[in-house]
């Protein structure tokens, strides 16, 4: 085989890698945590006021549930939302993620982050332990 | 009063034209609509509207039978109202340091 097949070999093996790598699946996962002050209050009003569900009270955290949708309300500096996404690899997701200038905000374990995108978003990204 | 939580987020973000390029092919959104200053993308269940502002604040959004009604109790409670759109849609900032849009059909 000459050098040329040969590198034309590796080029078209390199396209058909790129053309058949599957896009991230980032799945909106129900769970949006709230940071609050007065976290006590908090839990109070958003149960009474707001109607919401509350399935369990914990020191410095509570989970709500509202229609199909699960709140964290978190005893915290308040004002920062975080949406939960659920991908099938953590590793390939935190490349492409760091790769578009998101960066990391709190690791939590080898398949769960919070990143902060470029645009002022939060996110916990997660994938589920065997 | 039934607060229905309503499956939209608002979502503010600095460089607009950017970060929907990035919810839409990064993250995999679903572009609905885009408009010169705020676009409609879908997530699973959960519709996203994202705007960009120099707030970047986060809304909610709770539907309810009596917008009015829901507005006294939500004053009571020491919510304030940050915009009034109509009599039956209002923004209201609580004491925890939350946003959401209550709106009435």
């Amino acid at each position: 085989m000459s050098k040329k097949t040969i590198t034309d070999t590796k080029e078209k093996s390199i396209k058909k890698e790129k053309v058949e790598k599957k896009p991230i699946n980032f799945e909106f996962s129900p769970y949006i945590a709230l940071q609050v002050r007065n976290f006590d209050n908090a839990v109070e009003f958003y149960k009474d006021t707001l109607g919401m569900d509350l399935i369990k009270k914990y020191q410095k955290e509570a989970h709500f549930k509202k229609g199909k949708t699960n709140f964290f309300v978190e005893k915290q500096k308040p004002g920062r939302v975080i949406l939960e996404f659920k991908v099938e690899d953590f590793d390939e997701a935190k490349e492409l993620l760091e790769s578009k200038g998101c960066v990391i905000a709190t690791l939590y374990n080898k398949k769960s982050a919070l990143f902060l995108d470029p645009y002022g978003v939060t996110f916990h990204i997660f994938q589920e332990l065997d | 009063m039934k607060f229905e939580f309503s499956p939209f987020i608002a979502v503010e973000v600095k460089d607009y034209e950017k970060a929907c390029k990035y919810y839409e092919k990064v993250l995999g959104m679903e572009l609905i609509k885009k408009h010169p200053v705020e676009s409609h993308l879908k997530s699973g269940v959960m519709n996203f509207f994202v705007s960009g502002t120099e707030k970047r604040e986060m809304f909610f959004e709770f539907k309810v039978e009596d917008a009015a009604e829901a507005k006294k109790l939500l004053e009571q409670n020491g919510c304030k109202i940050t915009n009034i759109y109509s009599e039956k849609s209002f923004l209201v900032s609580d004491p925890f340091g939350l946003n959401y849009h209550i709106f009435q059909e």
